[in-house]
């Protein structure tokens, strides 16, 4: 089971820590806040963050005790500002001109603060990252990769229509599908995580729950892939898929 | 939140091309957008010249106005002459798009 482990997390934080990179390499050249807001996101939340955690919370860990608090406490931060960028990410993409985005993404950004807050007054040990503050934490980190998730799809189901009418390229509309899918496996290694910890399985990285958050990290990761770099092949393949759909009307 | 230019003109020229009033005139132009998976905050002017010649006509038979083709076609000319052009981009498929050219 090691090896499907760290193959899930490992892709997860290898597929992250480039689209991170390529992304921003992009930014370089447009200058547009979505494009610096997701990569900043997958560099921080899904690479470096996701990676502290996991090392810092991992069952049979090989840190020093001293050092699991600074780790955790480095973890949290790192992934709360990625977290921050992806909310940022979603109101501007999706819903730019929308006051109760902004103001959505403003609440859950103070919840990831409070709980950051919350948590360092207890010195990141492990009970009080169980505790009240823990809650507010998942609320806020949850909350981005769900509304992400939602936006994408019901984005996807529009551009369908779309289609139909010639007035969006099928392959352009599939990539707000894998977008969606991949932003709610996201959301499921955090619920994941939850699951754990109310059926009272040792904690979120108990050896299931981190087997559960691998294939759904890896799952991510290759939606994620596709998103944003879809090989020719693949888009050859769904256009193709479009096309029979279209012949058949 | 402000609709956009295109959708503002859209139902001016259909309030003025028809007898509906001006809350159905938005009211229809408004259900069209939607089944046709158009927002009206970022509709451009080349997407209201596919919604008046595919989607609006039987939405203004629907709603009892007989010579809605002809009206469709009417505006369609006009937007057409006027050619607006289309803001740049902010739709979220732009993002893609822009990532397409890296």
């Amino acid at each position: 089971m090691g090896a499907i482990v760290a193959i899930g997390l490992g892709a997860f934080c290898v597929a992250s820590a480039v689209l991170g990179t390529r992304l921003l390499w992009v930014a370089r050249r447009t200058r547009e806040l979505p494009e610096i807001a997701i990569g900043i996101s997958f560099l921080l939340a899904g690479a470096l963050g996701f990676l502290l955690e996991v090392v810092a919370q991992a069952p049979g860990s090989a840190l020093p005790h001293g050092a699991v608090g600074p780790v955790t406490a480095a973890g949290k931060l790192t992934i709360d500002l990625g977290i921050a960028a992806q909310l940022v990410f979603t109101w501007r993409v999706f819903r730019p001109n929308r006051a109760w985005a902004c103001a959505f993404a403003a609440w859950s950004g103070c919840l990831l603060v409070a709980s950051f807050l919350g948590q360092a007054v207890g010195g990141f040990s492990g009970r009080q990252l169980y505790g009240f503050w823990f809650w507010v934490d998942f609320t806020g980190r949850a909350a981005a990769p769900a509304w992400n998730s939602f936006e994408s799809l019901r984005y996807y189901t529009m551009l369908r229509r779309r289609v139909g009418l010639g007035l969006a390229d099928p392959v352009l509309a599939h990539r707000f599908l894998l977008w969606g899918v991949g932003s709610a496996a996201g959301f499921g290694m955090f619920l994941t995580g939850l699951v754990a910890r109310l059926l009272g399985s040792g904690g979120p990285f108990s050896n299931v729950s981190v087997l559960v958050m691998s294939s759904l990290g890896l799952f991510a990761a290759v939606a994620y892939w596709l998103t944003f770099f879809p090989p020719a092949a693949y888009r050859e393949l769904v256009a193709g898929a479009g096309d029979a759909k279209g012949a058949g009307v | 939140m402000a609709d956009s230019a295109p959708f503002e003109w859209l139902c001016g020229e259909l309030e003025r091309a028809t007898s509906l009033d001006r809350l159905t005139a938005r009211g229809a132009v408004r259900i069209v957008l939607k089944h046709a998976g158009l927002e009206t905050w970022n509709v451009t002017s080349s997407q209201i010249g596919v919604v008046l010649q595919k989607r609006l006509p039987a939405e203004l038979r629907a709603r009892g106005i007989h010579d809605g083709d002809a009206h469709c076609r009417s505006i369609a000319a006009r937007l057409a002459a006027l050619d607006p052009g289309d803001a740049p981009g902010t739709a979220p498929e732009d993002l893609f798009r822009r990532l397409e050219r890296r």
